[in-house]
């Protein structure tokens, strides 16, 4: 704009020039005076040009630099904060491998009105069922180790120390590995386990929900089931679930004895199915069938001159569990309903009179958690016998069947700590036989996974 | 014996039939599975053990879990010890030998993100603590962005002919989240110091994420439900120092956050913790809009 309007001055003072017709020599002074003006208005024009392209140079470096110095603000706060949400090192020390441990401790104080010695008509009760000693008294510490073996098998072994008569025995509970990889939903299981015959077998007592098995578990297993064995489980491949197994055990443990047929004295097989019922219940149900082979079982092992049975001995087993918790939330509140029916047939000989043997028995129990640390359960025992040709022996049964009603309250300061208070009312060779249970339950170490 | 037979051969089936899809996954906790439908889009099947109203440390290896677990392809769980009282149990049970730890099936989401409140001292005398610490860890968002990626690159793994989608999925979640992730930075001044008391230590990950300031825990150790005597010590402590709230999760005991809130008239939250379907948040973005926007008051 500027140097138009130069321009038009200047043209206005030629033409002025000419008009007024100067001399040669006015305009050759006018001419020079005209191009000295216009070289140094060149001169400036090119020197702002450069100033304004230097100006332009030095705001876009600024911009660049400003750029970079941002990328690299935030690539720092990047890396921060990537450091910050780094996973934790993992420490390493040479306990890490060790296997999960924990320790079980069960202490109880009972009373009881009957002085004689427990028995229930009709039933040779194997030397560690029974109720729980009178005064007080340690139950079963247990021990237990587990842990993966490698990337294909789970071992797991549990001992108990207890108390008998002044010595302590330890006895090896359990004692298994498990396959991990095989394909198919297949489980195998080898060494000495509790059998999968029968709902509460296959939990340890520690975890019942009360201080004594069932009258039934009593009699028909001697509290648990276990024996050396090898075990397969297929997991059926279907949405719903459906479990079958089977077990071929050593037959050395009541209800078997002697480990006949080479060692292969017991089999079994089993099937489980089960489900959900919304999101607030979900129950299981099993069916099982026990065959052993008892060699010289002592009918009464408290007496030494007891009559001797062998033969064969069939159980078989109805189980289901029902458990309730609104909105599948146990923590506060939740029911557990559950019952089992067994039914065996014995054949054999008594000593050495032929004898056969016809019985059954049930338990239904409620267990109701209604504060998130308080408990009680209610749980109804019914066991009967008909036997033929036992007069005089153990297995001598009345008409009558033998029943228990048992109550319970626990309270657990947390899943670790347990302390409940039982009551029995019961009869023990067809007498009243009433009595009580306090019991703490106590597990230290590695948390036990809890089965259904 | 054709009427018993027949159902039995077409449930199985039906269970064959779902081979079709290119995975099934297996989410322990409902984050996790909204976390996993993000990132797999259509192609897969997506189960989750838990719903939101259940403790994560509290359920039962039930028989329905075991049956799905049997066929799936890919766990995701939260780890760092939040389900040993069941999962470990399942896996065994599964006979599934493809998601046994430290197979690729095995997801732990935890195990890609610092961990916070990790004890010094382990005694179960202190509560039932995690040693490798807290396992809530989904509460951050930040934690959600890495865990996507490392989850990305196990399905990759498992599923290598999918590569392209789950990269593609991959890379429009994280796109989404950072924008989500701005538009959370810009409300959350105002939350910054804020004094609260929570139930149990489940919101950590949100409390240094906001960088709130929890005064006080309901549980005195975690696992053991609060004693009275605790209950009037704290009632003490929150009348001389006031939070602005107690926080609790929905599968949490409410009565003593009740009975703290009647006593002092410090307003109660129940946060929505995590995701389900027809929940107040139905996957992760909303999970984080539904909890600042509780925590701001916004109506």
């Amino acid at each position: 704009m500027k140097f138009l309007s130069l321009g038009a001055v200047l043209l206005g003072t030629v033409s002025f020039c000419f008009a007024a017709s100067p001399s040669s020599s006015e305009i050759d002074e006018l001419r020079n005076a005209l191009s000295v003006l216009k070289s140094s208005y060149d001169q400036r024009i090119s020197d702002l040009e450069r100033r304004l392209e230097l100006a332009e140079g030095q705001v876009k470096q600024a911009e660049y630099q400003n750029e970079f110095i941002t990328e690299q603000v935030s690539e720092a706060l990047a890396l921060a904060e990537e450091v910050a949400l780094a996973p934790n090192p993992v420490i390493q020390s040479a306990n890490t491998f060790n296997p999960a441990m924990g320790l079980i401790l069960v202490g109880t104080a009972a009373s009881q009105t009957s002085n004689q010695d427990y028995q229930v008509p009709g039933f040779s009760l194997p030397e560690e069922a029974g109720p729980v000693d009178e005064g007080f008294a340690l139950a079963e510490s247990e021990l237990n180790f587990n842990a993966n073996v490698d990337d294909k098998f789970f071992a797991n072994l549990t001992f108990a120390l207890a108390s008998d008569g002044g010595e302590t025995e330890v006895e090896l509970e359990e004692a298994y590995i498990q396959s991990l990889a095989i394909p198919g939903g297949i489980n195998i299981t080898v060494g000495r386990f509790f059998s999968g015959v029968g709902y509460l077998n296959g939990f340890h007592t520690h975890t019942d929900n009360f201080a004594d098995r069932p009258l039934s578990y009593e009699v028909f297993l001697g509290g648990q089931y276990k024996d050396d064995a090898i075990q397969v489980r297929w997991l059926l491949p279907t949405p719903h679930f459906f479990e079958i197994g089977g077990e071929i055990l050593r037959g050395d443990t009541f209800p078997a004895a002697g480990a006949d047929r080479d060692g292969k004295g017991a089999w079994s097989l089993f099937a489980e199915t089960g489900g959900d019922i919304g999101f607030s219940s979900s129950w299981k149900a099993g069916i099982g069938i026990l065959r052993a082979k008892a060699i010289e079982r002592a009918v009464d092992p408290s007496n030494e001159d007891s009559a001797l049975f062998t033969g064969e001995s069939d159980l078989y087993n109805l189980n289901f569990v029902w458990k309730w918790a609104p909105n599948g939330n146990p923590t506060f509140a939740n029911f557990k309903l559950q019952g089992e029916y067994f039914w065996r047939e014995e054949d054999g000989q008594l000593d050495t009179e032929s004898y056969s043997g016809d019985q059954s028995g049930w338990f239904l129990q409620g267990f109701w958690q209604f504060k998130p640390q308080w408990r009680v359960g209610y749980r109804y025992d019914q066991v009967r016998a008909d036997n033929k040709n036992v007069t005089g022996t153990a297995l001598e049964a009345s008409n009558d069947s033998t029943n228990r009603n048992s109550l319970i309250v626990e309270w657990a300061n947390s899943e670790f700590s347990r302390i409940r208070l039982q009551l029995n009312a019961g009869q023990s060779r067809l007498e009243n036989d009433n009595r009580w249970v306090l019991q703490y339950i106590h597990s230290i170490g590695a948390h036990g996974a809890h089965p259904f | 014996m054709n009427r018993i037979v027949l159902p039995f051969i077409t449930v199985l089936v039906i269970a064959y039939s779902n081979n079709a899809l290119a995975l099934r996954i297996f989410a322990c906790e409902p984050e996790w599975a909204s976390l996993s439908q993000e990132l797999v889009g259509e192609l897969n099947q997506i189960q989750s053990a838990l719903t939101v109203l259940q403790d994560p440390h509290r359920l039962q290896a039930k028989p329905s879990l075991i049956a799905t677990i049997r066929g799936v392809d890919l766990l995701v769980c939260s780890g760092a010890n939040l389900e040993i009282g069941w999962l470990p149990l399942l896996l065994r049970r599964s006979g599934n030998r493809q998601i046994q730890v430290g197979q690729q099936g095995y997801f732990e989401a935890s195990s890609f993100v610092r961990r916070l409140e990790v004890p010094q001292k382990l005694d179960r005398a202190l509560g039932d603590l995690h040693p490798q610490g807290n396992p809530h860890v989904h509460l951050d968002p930040r934690n959600i962005r890495i865990i996507a990626k490392a989850l990305t690159q196990r399905l990759i793994a498992l599923d290598p002919d999918n590569a392209q989608e789950y990269q593609r999925l991959q890379e429009d979640f994280q796109r989404r989240w950072q924008v989500a992730m701005t538009g959370w930075k810009q409300q959350v001044k105002p939350l910054r110091g804020q004094k609260i008391v929570t139930h149990h230590s489940s919101f950590s990950y949100l409390i240094n994420w906001l960088k709130m300031d929890r005064i006080a825990t309901i549980e005195t150790k975690p696992g053991i439900p609060p004693s009275s005597a605790h209950l009037s010590s704290l009632l003490k402590a929150v009348t001389i120092n006031p939070p602005k709230y107690l926080l609790r999760t929905p599968y949490a005991n409410a009565k003593p956050s009740r009975w703290l809130s009647e006593k002092t008239g410090i307003k109660m939250i129940v946060l929505p913790y995590s995701t389900g379907e027809d929940y107040i948040a139905e996957n992760l973005f909303e999970l984080f809009d539904v909890t600042l926007s509780l925590l701001l008051e916004e109506k």
